[in-house]
């Protein structure tokens, strides 16, 4: 049996000279003994093991890309650069952004960093007038637990979708029963109705967009990512914000809603309650605490 | 070394592009640099569609931070390394928030047999299976080792470690890579 030391010594140096690499240190150097192996079975089947696990390693490391992904990634590419070279950091304008504020959020890394996921805002209308009927269908669509047909998505109790525009902005939904129908989701308008159930939503990406989301009297806006709506038409709705701030506007007036509150509300938009609400307890969510931001 | 220079040196010119408004920049960095970066997250996550994913991020992010990005001052390939690395890890820790943690393989009960070898051909699907119980701090650096084809100096650099420190990681990655494998 060889020594446990000669055989690290040479284990850590054939890793190296494996690499390309020369042994770190002189003292390393002089520990090595290349012969080592020829006197120490365990060593000799280290190293022809290294080069067996190299070798899947490699071949998938020089496979192109998949065709699809491939056109995916490009298709970023054609969305365009959101910074021009011309462009200052502080200034610089998303492309996509229809408000100056967001260009501003996005031109603060650090900022979009910290909170992690980024800005959403959910606009929920009293009227649809104006709205294109014209269905606009997310560029990629990942089901577990759910189905869409016909632009109507419909979530069970363990099911996600994950929905994707062309340039790969996703949008997470789960923590049904519940169902929305999409009267489109590309890059530069995203327009949901949540038709009855609860559903929690997140952007995947660091860069989402606003979007408008219907569900009966009330006009919603909020800021943040992760936010949950349990939608009754006929009765109490629910709504809870687990990160960033959320502005209801009801038929009765405005009501700001910071992260860990939940608001009760009618049907007509009378507001029923506003309590705290505790996503760290609540399974759907499985925050941890860095992840809630209040981003005012 | 020549290479990775003349790597360098394309990305450089294709981020140069992307920042002066063609899409074609960042068309060609996702065939310069595409292939291996997927491999990279598909081996640090095991799992083909959240690799995906990572790595469709990673290029939205370049997209929107490549005016910040000065060639002058520190590698292009290095900076987008660093952001596919960052991605990784963002999934990595979305996962474990979500539940959906990858399985990983028991570590060994019992030693195996220290001069046996790994006679079987062995099939990818299997390496990333037992990648998924390498500690992650050990798994990054080689995998950009292994994937990526970076330095052990250029590891060093990304992830805030010594070459020392880095060698001895790789080893120990290996190490643990090849018991998890044979059990």
């Amino acid at each position: 049996m060889s020594d446990p030391a000669a055989c690290q010594a040479f284990r850590l140096a054939l890793s190296a000279e494996f690499d390309g690499e020369v042994p770190a240190t002189a003292g390393a150097a002089a520990a090595y003994d290349p012969a080592h192996d020829t006197k120490c079975p365990a060593c000799r089947a280290f190293r022809h093991d290294l080069e067996r696990l190299r070798r899947p390693l490699r071949e998938a490391r020089d496979q192109p890309l998949p065709g699809p992904l491939r056109e995916r990634l490009r298709q970023v590419a054609v969305a365009g650069p959101r910074r021009r070279s011309h462009d200052s950091p502080q200034t610089a304008p998303l492309d996509h952004a229809p408000g100056g504020w967001l260009a501003a959020l996005a031109a603060r890394p650090l900022l979009m960093a910290g909170t992690g996921v980024g800005l959403l805002i959910v606009l929920l209308f009293l009227a649809v007038h104006g709205r294109s009927d014209r269905p606009m269908a997310p560029a990629s669509v990942h089901l577990r637990q759910a189905t869409l047909a016909h632009g109507v998505l419909t979530i069970d109790t363990d099911g996600e979708a994950i929905l994707s525009t062309a340039a790969g902005r996703s949008l997470r939904l789960w923590g049904g029963p519940g169902q929305i129908t999409i009267a489109a989701f590309t890059d530069t308008e995203v327009d949901l109705r949540q038709d009855r159930g609860r559903l929690c939503a997140r952007w995947s990406s660091r860069s989402p967009i606003p979007f408008r989301l219907q569900a009966g009297l009330c006009h919603i806006e909020v800021r943040g990512t992760v936010w949950r709506l349990a939608f009754d038409p006929g009765n109490e709705s629910i709504l809870e914000v687990a990160e960033g701030q959320v502005l209801l506007v009801t038929p009765t007036g405005r009501h700001d809603v910071p992260a860990l509150r939940r608001v009760r509300f009618s049907s007509d938009g009378a507001m029923i309650a506003s309590e705290a609400f505790n996503p760290f307890a609540d399974p759907q969510f499985q925050l941890s605490p860095d992840q809630v931001v209040v981003d005012h | 070394m020549e290479t990775t220079d003349k790597l360098e040196q394309e990305a450089q010119d294709a981020l140069r592009h992307l920042r002066q408004g063609d899409p074609q920049g960042l068309a060609r960095l996702v065939d310069l640099l595409g292939p291996r970066l997927l491999a990279f997250l598909q081996r640090l996550l095991g799992q083909a569609s959240d690799a995906e994913d990572a790595l469709q991020e990673t290029f939205a992010t370049l997209c929107a931070k490549a005016g910040q990005q000065n060639p002058e001052v520190g590698s292009v390939t290095g900076w987008i390394y660093r952001i596919a690395r960052n991605q990784g890890l963002q999934m990595l820790r979305r996962r474990q928030a979500e539940g959906r943690a990858l399985a990983t393989p028991p570590p060994c009960s019992e030693p195996a047999d220290p001069e046996a070898i790994i006679e079987q051909h062995l099939q990818l699907e299997e390496i990333d299976r037992a990648l998924q119980a390498v500690p992650i701090d050990l798994r990054v650096p080689f995998l950009m080792r292994e994937c990526l084809d970076l330095s052990y100096a250029q590891i060093a650099h990304l992830t805030d470690r010594s070459v020392n420190q880095v060698a001895s990681d790789i080893l120990r990655a290996r190490q643990l890579l090849r018991e998890y494998v044979r059990s």
